[in-house]
């Protein structure tokens, strides 16, 4: 409990604890139909309205793309956003909705990367990926290389969340040295996916390695785990302490 | 297409039927260096065991105090006076000379000595021993009984037996013991009455501990020996110095009641302080006795001077005496009285002197020799006292032979000649003072001489007489010192602190015994845990695997855990966002990343025996890439022990057998699979040649014409270790992919696959390592499950996760 005076004085400090530290969201699945994110029109809203309560004013929406299961192209994923924008200004929400993608590193991504095909980026030419799980991908350095080739800045999602990076740390440093931008999953300091990813995730705000912060949204059950993550005093407030990227866009 | 070199090495492994011998056989790698992976993977996996040997340990320690009757101690603190006793008894203080502890080892010696135990057995309640018979467990109802029994006779071999004794509510019992045949004989009878057979005469009533309404139950009593007794009492007293310095000594008895073992402190330190006195008063009596005879002797000797002057007197009418002749007769009289007593001492000395040089062993004290002048020869005599009461007390207790009885014998010989000889110059002294007081009293006697005769006579008479009276006079004196002295003895020791009854026992010790059995667990856990990871010869990780084997690993597949695999199956549709589509999407990726070739390409999985997953990866693999919108094809090639059709649950009616022998046409063997795209063909009937048919041309021109029609072509071929055919499909192979399987392949498979891949120049060859568990999820406990679709991972309870479901 916070002592009494310093409640008047400070007003709604509890609220602004609970406040998304950033009010750009840049990690989210909601587009509806196209991933394991939302399904429904429906469903997009409600995350909407739960992502707004939180503070946050304006999300960059990152649907999977990849090369086997969500072979979502720009122009899907386009098609699914102005569905999205129509309702939200149908409902009158003060919310702002982008979209990129959440691009799986696979051989599929890299002949696209390659062959010069459109890849949607944000901000100042951002392109937010993802790694295997389990894995290492053998081709993950020269798709990096590639990358600042063809002008693109790397944006690692959850970097905490790789098997092979725990205890490993040696590698991630190796990645920021190739110019890769992290991205945290905001969930993953209370340890909601692991207790190794939340471990990370520490380390990660401790090196001051993170340069974005996300939600990586599914469904309402991260909300409510958003909830929980945001009452973390102690890393939260590091994190606060850090320069985010997240204005930036 | 083979090399020589190659050909050779097929030739040395092919036996009989095509099968090569297992080279690889048990060459454990203990000397490899510390893997913190493998001992995590080893400790998770001994967690059951550790936790099973844990239990048990506990189990065992509860099982040892439940059934250990609980043993009591009682004890007292006594502590030895160190004042030296007054040196009017013929011996001194025990500690003359020597370090202070030296006597207290005399003391223990005395404590734990037959000489106290005589005395504490003859307590009436340590004759007969009664017990509660329990289920295991049974206990001494010392004092509590709620029967007696009063024994008049009992024949020899009922002694140290338990006779047992049921007794009912209405207070009949039923006797039973063994007969001297060997029988067992019972009695009935009620309480009160007599019991008399032949081996047995006594009383049985019951006591106010045997209450009304009551069952009392089984009971056996026990008639103790003396020598039992004895024993008993010996095996569980402790007397031990506490410190030599204070003089202080603790005796302590155990016993499984806690009642007995204090009654019997009590009893050995009121015993004790008995034996101490009477041991004392010992020497005054022999002084006593000495003195009463010395007072008879003397007595008679005064009676008949008496009567003689009587007679004088009586005949002579009256004596004058001249006052000079007074004097002269009172000189010689003292005289006479001090050459007695000499007499008398020298007397004493020449008799103890006589019963030392006899060497008997029996020699008692030396009574009181406190005339003695020369003051070493007291010395001597007080030693030579204290040895022998030591002396007496240990050999009640010890055997002729011991050390300690060897030693004291030594010294009393020693102090035995120097005794005689001091003796010797005693006497000669005494001899000297005897012959001067004899030539004083002729002198007087002379002047007597001058004296007329009758009164010379009177004064002679009176002589004697005066000189008999002052030394009786003397002995009384004596005697009552000494009978005062020896009512006044006191023990010289005191009870610092009395027995009291033990309210804890002394073992077992509960947190002793639990904290043994929970350390003998760890330990044994520990031990248990290196030797398993010792002995533990599997591979149990990716980085264990590139560490032995120098092909790349294409990456990891985690264990199936959704419902029991009983074939490899296609598990890659059921959830696209799996842990293991998600694994083999990053092994395609990394495949794709190897391969430069485009189209055609032709993939072959093999591993080192079966069971290590080969057809999973094939079938999944498949899988995983036609899902990219590429045509795949899987081939059966195991035509030994086909499982392809198994996995896809065709009937193998026909496939790669019929086709390799020309019986069939291809789009008849090729079936399709649930994911578009993936097609499969099936191994079909078993050959007896297999190895033949797959050298059969007719192969390559399956192979080739596969490569047409579909991007990627993978061989599920034998098991490399087992049969020689599969290493010709790794050659012709784009990719040739061995599996391993976690905590199943042995570390020696790495060995062998270095070496096929050294020989054959196999330059592409990688490496899938199948099921192997979250072993890097250590913070969530030892589950080998990912659970299902990590995106977006139902959360599980740690219970859950642990038994994987």
């Amino acid at each position: 409990m916070r002592p009494f005076f310093r409640k008047s004085a400070f007003k709604s400090v509890d609220e602004q604890t609970l406040q998304y530290p950033v009010s750009i969201d840049l990690h989210s699945h909601l587009l509806p139909g196209i991933d394991d994110g939302a399904q429904t029109i429906e469903e997009s809203i409600t995350l909407i309205k739960g992502l707004s309560s939180l503070g946050i004013k304006k999300a960059i929406t990152s649907p999977h793309v990849m090369h086997d299961f969500y072979k979502n192209t720009p122009d899907i994923i386009r098609k699914c956003l102005s569905a999205v924008r129509k309702e939200i200004s149908k409902q009158n929400l003060d919310f702002t909705i982008e979209a990129s993608a959440e691009y799986y590193l696979d051989e599929g991504l890299y002949e696209m990367l390659m062959k010069g095909e459109e890849l949607l980026s944000f901000g100042d030419r951002y392109l937010l990926f993802e790694l295997s799980f389990m894995n290492e991908p053998g081709l993950l350095k020269d798709f990096i290389f590639q990358l600042h080739l063809k002008g693109f800045k790397p944006v690692l999602a959850h970097p905490e969340r790789y098997m092979f990076f725990h205890r490993r740390v040696e590698k991630l440093e190796e990645l920021k040295n190739a110019g890769v931008f992290f991205q945290l999953n905001l969930n993953s300091i209370s340890g909601y996916y692991s207790v190794e990813a939340r471990k990370m995730a520490e380390w990660l705000i401790d090196q001051q390695m993170v340069d974005f912060v996300g939600s990586d949204c599914h469904a309402e059950k991260h909300l409510i785990a958003l909830q929980e993550t945001l009452g973390r005093s102690k890393y939260m407030d590091k994190l606060r302490k850090l320069k985010l990227l997240n204005s930036s866009l | 297409m083979l090399s020589q070199e190659e050909k050779e090495w097929i030739n040395q492994h092919r036996s009989v039927g095509g099968r090569v011998k297992r080279d690889f056989t048990i060459k454990t790698d203990v000397s490899g260096d510390f893997d913190p992976e493998k001992l995590r993977s080893v400790f998770f996996k001994s967690i059951p065991v550790v936790a099973v040997i844990l239990m048990l340990s506990g189990v065992a320690a509860w099982l040892y105090l439940r059934y250990t009757p609980p043993l009591y101690e009682s004890s007292s603190l006594l502590k030895l006076d160190v004042k030296k006793e007054s040196n009017i008894f013929g011996f001194g203080g025990f500690d003359a000379y020597g370090d202070p502890g030296a006597n207290l080892a005399g003391e223990l010696e005395l404590i734990q000595s037959n000489v106290i135990y005589d005395q504490v057995i003859k307590k009436p309640e340590l004759r007969v021993s009664y017990f509660y018979q329990g289920k295991i467990l049974s206990e001494e109802k010392y004092k509590s009984s709620p029967f007696d029994i009063q024994i008049t006779d009992l024949s020899n071999n009922l002694f140290d037996k338990n006779i047992s004794l049921k007794l009912a509510a209405d207070s009949s019992f039923v006797l039973s013991y063994p007969s001297p045949e060997g029988k067992e004989l019972s009695l009935k009878g009620k309480s009160g009455d007599h019991i008399e057979t032949q081996e047995l005469k006594a009383r049985l009533t019951v006591t106010n501990h045997f209450k009304d309404g009551q069952v009392p139950g089984t009971f056996y009593f026990r008639v103790n020996s003396n020598s039992a007794l004895l024993n008993y009492l010996a095996s569980s007293l402790q007397a031990i110095v506490i410190n030599p310095n204070a003089r202080t000594i603790r005796v302590s008895f155990h016993d499984f009641n806690r009642f007995k073992a204090k009654d019997i402190v009590d009893a050995i330190d009121s015993v004790y302080l008995l034996e101490t006195v009477n041991s004392k008063n010992l020497a005054a009596d022999q002084t006593i006795e000495f003195l009463n005879y010395q007072l008879s002797i003397t007595d008679d000797s005064l009676m008949i001077a008496e009567e003689r002057i009587e007679k004088f007197i009586r005949e002579n009418k009256q004596v004058k005496s001249e006052r000079g002749l007074e004097n002269t007769i009172d000189q010689i009289s003292s005289l006479e009285s001090e050459k007695f007593a000499l007499r008398t001492d020298l007397q004493s000395l020449d008799t103890f002197k006589k019963s030392l040089a006899s060497n008997e062993p029996g020699v008692d004290f030396i009574p009181d020799i406190s005339y003695v002048s020369n003051s070493s020869l007291q010395k001597f005599i007080e030693e030579y006292n204290q040895q022998k009461s030591k002396y007496s007390r240990i050999s009640v207790s010890r055997k002729e032979n011991t050390m300690a009885m060897q030693n004291i014998k030594r010294r009393m010989e020693s102090l035995e000649k120097n005794l005689v000889r001091l003796i010797d110059k005693e006497i000669q002294s005494f001899q000297r003072k005897i012959n001067s007081i004899d030539q004083r009293v002729a002198q007087y006697e002379q002047e007597l001489r001058n004296l007329p005769q009758k009164e010379a006579e009177y004064t002679r008479l009176k002589r004697h007489s005066d000189l008999y009276e002052k030394f009786y006079l003397l002995m009384m004196d004596r005697k009552a010192q000494y009978g005062i002295n020896k009512s006044g003895t006191i023990p010289d020791f005191r009870v610092l602190s009395q027995a009291a009854i033990p309210d804890y026992p002394v073992s077992p010790r509960r947190g002793l015994v639990y904290g043994g059995a929970m350390a003998g667990g760890f330990a044994l856990s520990l031990m248990f845990l290196v030797i398993s990871y010792l002995l533990s010869n599997k591979i149990t990780s990716q980085n264990e695997v590139e560490r032995l084997i120098s092909a790349p690993v294409l990456g990891s597949v985690p264990q199936y855990v959704k419902g029991k695999m009983e074939f490899s199956k296609l598990v890659i549709g059921e959830n696209p966002k799996s842990q293991i589509s998600e694994a083999f999407r990053s092994i395609r990726t990394n495949m794709d990343f190897i391969i430069q070739k485009k189209s055609g390409k032709l993939i072959s999985v093999t591993s080192t025996i079966s069971g290590e997953g080969k057809t999973f990866v094939a079938v999944n693999l498949g899988g995983i890439i036609a899902l990219t919108d590429q045509k795949v094809v899987i081939l059966d090639l195991d035509l030994r022990k086909p499982k392809l059709h198994l996995a896809f649950e065709t009937p193998n009616d026909s496939g790669m057998s019929n086709l390799l022998i020309g019986k069939a046409k291809l789009d008849s063997c090729i079936h399709k699979s649930p994911i578009k795209g993936l097609d499969f063909i099936t191994a079909g009937p078993i050959p007896p040649n297999p190895a033949e048919l797959m050298l059969n041309e007719n192969f390559d021109k399956i192979l080739k014409d596969l490569s047409k029609q579909y991007d990627v072509v993978i061989v599920d071929t034998p098991p490399v270790g087992i049969v020689a055919d599969a290493v010709m499909l790794m050659k012709k192979a784009d990719l040739p992919i061995y599996v391993l399987r976690s905590g199943f392949s042995k570390k020696e498979f790495c060995k062998n696959i270095n070496r096929i891949k050294q020989t054959f120049a196999l330059d592409h060859l990688t490496v899938v390592l199948n099921a192997s568990g979250p072993i890097r999820r250590y913070g969530y406990g030892n589950s080998r499950s990912f659970g299902y679709g990590y995106y977006e991972d139902e959360k599980k309870s740690f219970l859950q996760k642990f038994f994987g479901s």
